[in-house]
């Protein structure tokens, strides 16, 4: 047995984005990337491929016909990551973006309804999915029927020089079949000058290569759009621009992001909309700390409550979500003895997590939520929410810069205080103080040019994976014991469970102190010049 | 990226035929794959239609780095690439022994490209040379085609002797019967002893075929011409082993 090559799951080169975004800028020269022309007037295929036969010889490959529903995550992960998945009758499909030919299927092989990578076999395309959408189930977009013809451009030796496929698609809406048509104009190595050729042809004919591909094209002739959601906060800002507009515009975005988890998180498809909800309303606290002097201390408060309660209401459904996500984690944790017990533990933790699930449900239904979000959504549009306080007009520059400072060396403070005998709720507070310094940066990225913002980001997240760890493992130990008063007492796995959990605890404990342990050098790394070097630019100013 | 070099001190074994069978069956796997052509004559090359650009030479080649990259040719398979050989490629030897480290510079200038591959296959010139040693060392898997007849079992014991000599170790050479004829009953009997000699050799049989040298007719590889032919299905046979060997925990084959 040697070695098991690392199989790629992302294409090769970079096909949608700049091959040349690393350090060597030659190798654009050398990897060409695939070229998709839309085609809007489907009329003209005969011309251009007689115009191609003008130049080149060319070999007509397989011509094929399928009806297929496009999957991706709720966040495009496979999209963004160059993969389009497909379904035909009950199989499903995995192929390249702009290498059609390179494809691998699967049936998958639970029921579940909403599919994620753990339900399929074995496999490239459960890899895929593993590494791509991570722990988010994927969904149906559009079905289309989608027609391909590929050619062969072929040189003097009837090598292929170029491939070049058209696909069309038809798309069933409520009116009228929606159409669209891509021209993939794929290069192979070591034959630009061919491809060069090519694309002077097509550019001759009118045509420039663009963004869309058959799936971003055939959504778009239906007035979708694909890529659009990121939990990510992408807020753009101008320095200048009044404190209060500028968190205004904030809060209504992170608003937006809320709204957009709803129905994933009633349906429950996976478990990153209740999470990314979560967050979204976290920020949202976070942003409201920042309204001192914008805000009245009225509205600060009452929103401030409205958001605490929305927040409330997730915690206990995050927290069993985060067991069962972690299930296979614990089960490498203890000895195989324990199994049956661990077992029986998440047996139960599934069962108490449904009914947190149902209850969540209930409120999310329930008129309270309605209110709270009606009353946020009409404040936010409302005039008023760009704030009547003195602060209010003041560039949000100087507020950024204020408050991230203000963050940042309060970090530095609690963490210089943090030794080795310092009880773990300080490094619960240093975690929270982290948590809101990473937000301000976020919030605040587009004011500040270059990448410090984004460097000193990733510094801080070094530290506060340290920190995360530290209080996930702290915190787990608490609540398996907690989960054992669930043990009913007639229970006949009562022991295995009890012996299970006390096994987990102690491999928790010695984790949790092994982050510890890591816990001065991330911080060290935190305090040094680098960071401060980074602050202190992005800081800078007036 | 793993290494396989196709490999015989002797010529006219079926190397180059099992290089570019293998290597279209790796690609068919989804695994990206490069064919290097070693030998000067450039057969793996002509079978896929690949000539080397006018200013590729054996001291570009050893260079190594962006004249790798600039010469590397997609095949008309996907996921499958060739970086194709020059004619100076017989003056390799000169050209290695006036480097530095001559003896693994070949290791050191795939290791380049280790992260756009995940097989890379070296079609070798035969002969024992500075090229065989560089081959040798850049290999993770050197699989040797012999035909099954007492001169080539005494071929591969010289080979034996050498590896000796120079310390490489041998648990990487794999052995495998190529142009094979089962109605000869030497063959037959020259297969056996090896078998009974050698924990290494590979089970599966390339017969002896015309199929297999009408490739150079249609200049594809048999297992994308004719994939239901008795020698593809050989070919196709021989790579599971291949596969098995270099990617033992790999349950189920990509693609």
């Amino acid at each position: 047995m040697l070695m098991v090559p690392k199989m790629s799951t992302h294409p090769k080169t970079p096909l949608t984005g700049d091959p040349g975004d690393q350090n060597s800028g030659n190798r654009e020269t050398v990897l060409q990337k695939t070229e998709y022309y839309s085609i809007s007037d489907p009329t003209r295929l005969d011309e251009i491929k007689a115009a191609l036969e003008q130049a080149f010889s060319i070999s007509s490959g397989d011509a094929s016909t399928v009806k297929e529903t496009y999957y991706d995550t709720f966040d495009s992960a496979l999209y963004k990551s160059g993969w389009f998945l497909t379904k035909q009758a009950k199989r499903f499909h995995l192929r390249e973006k702009g290498r059609e030919a390179v494809s691998t299927g699967a049936v998958p092989q639970t029921g579940a309804t909403y599919l994620m990578w753990a339900d399929f076999p074995d496999g490239r395309l459960r890899d895929v999915l593993r590494e791509a959408g991570e722990i988010r189930a994927v969904l149906p977009l559009v079905t289309i029927t989608r027609h391909t013809r590929s050619w062969a451009l072929l040189d003097s030796e009837e090598k292929t020089v170029v491939r070049v496929r058209l696909v069309e698609s038809v798309s069933e809406d409520e009116a009228a079949p929606v159409r669209a048509a891509i021209l993939e104009a794929e290069p192979i190595r070591g034959y630009g000058a061919e491809f060069e050729k090519l694309t002077k042809i097509l550019s001759g004919l009118g045509l420039e290569p663009g963004e869309d591909d058959i799936l971003s094209a055939s959504l778009k002739a239906r007035g979708e759009n694909i890529g659009t959601y990121s939990s990510k906060v992408s807020v753009s800002l101008d320095p200048d621009m009044p404190s209060g507009k500028a968190i205004r515009k904030i809060l209504r975005t992170l608003l937006e992001t809320v709204k957009k988890n709803e129905d994933g998180m009633l349906r429950d498809i996976d478990t990153e909309f209740l999470h990314d909800f979560r967050v979204s309303v976290r920020r949202s606290r976070s942003a409201l700390t920042l309204t001192k002097d914008i805000y009245t201390e009225e509205e600060r408060e009452h929103w401030k409550d409205a958001l605490r309660t929305l927040g409330k209401m997730t915690n206990r459904l995050r927290d069993l979500d985060i067991y069962l996500l972690g299930k296979e984690k614990y089960a490498a944790m203890v000895p195989p003895s324990l199994s049956p017990g661990l077992d029986s533990l998440f047996a139960l933790i599934a069962d108490e997590r449904e009914k947190a699930f149902q209850e969540f449900k209930a409120f999310v239904e329930s008129d309270e939520y309605r209110r709270i979000l009606i009353s946020w959504e009409v404040f936010l549009d409302s005039p008023e929410s760009s704030g009547t306080g003195e602060n209010a007009r003041k560039p949000v520059i100087k507020l950024a810069r204020k408050r991230i400072r203000k963050r940042y060396k309060n970090a530095l403070a609690l963490g210089g205080a943090i030794t080795d005998d310092s009880p773990d709720a300080d490094l619960h507070t240093l975690r929270i103080e982290c948590k809101k310094l990473r937000y301000y940066l976020e919030f605040f990225e587009s004011l500040f040019p270059g990448d410090e913002t984004k460097r000193a980001i990733k510094q801080l997240k070094s530290l506060q994976d340290n920190l995360g760890d530290f209080n996930d493992l702290h915190v787990q130990q608490g609540s398996i014991q907690d989960f054992l008063s669930l043990v009913p007492a007639d229970s006949a796995d009562e022991r295995g469970i009890v012996e299970a959990a006390g096994g987990l605890i102690s491999c928790l404990y010695s984790r949790q102190e092994e982050r510890r342990a890591e816990f001065a050098s991330r911080f060290a790394e935190f305090s040094g010049p680098e960071t401060k070097d980074l602050f202190d630019k992005m800081l800078s100013g007036n | 990226m793993i290494t396989i070099a196709l490999y015989s001190m002797k010529g006219g074994v079926g190397k180059t035929a099992a290089t570019v069978n293998l290597a279209h069956l790796a690609s068919l796997d989804g695994f990206r794959t490069l064919i290097c052509d070693l030998d000067p004559q450039g057969a793996s090359s002509w079978y896929f239609r690949i000539r080397a650009g006018k200013n590729f030479n054996s001291n570009k080649f050893i260079k190594g780095g962006r004249s790798i990259d600039e010469n590397i040719k997609g095949t008309d398979y996907p996921g499958l690439d060739l970086l194709p050989s020059k004619l100076s490629f017989r003056n390799l030897d000169l050209a290695l022994d006036d480097l530095k480290k001559s003896k693994t510079r070949l290791k050191k200038i795939f290791s380049e490209v280790s992260d756009e591959y995940d097989y890379l296959f070296l079609d070798c010139p035969p002969g024992i040379s500075l090229v065989s040693e560089n081959v040798l060392n850049a290999a993770d898997v050197v699989l040797v085609p012999l035909v099954p007849t007492p001169l080539s079992m005494l071929t591969f014991e010289k080979l034996g002797t050498f590896l000796d000599k120079k310390e490489f170790d041998a648990a990487k050479i794999y052995p495998f019967f190529s142009m094979a004829e089962r109605r000869k009953s030497l063959h037959l009997e020259t297969m056996e002893k090896l078998a009974s000699e050698n924990r290494n050799v590979l089970a599966s049989v390339i017969p002896y075929r015309s199929e297999v040298e009408r490739m150079g007719v249609y200049r594809e590889p048999l297992t994308a011409h004719t994939p239901d032919s008795f020698s593809a299905k050989a070919y196709a046979a021989l790579w599971a082993e291949v596969k098995e060997l270099t990617a033992g925990n790999l349950r189920e084959s990509y693609g």
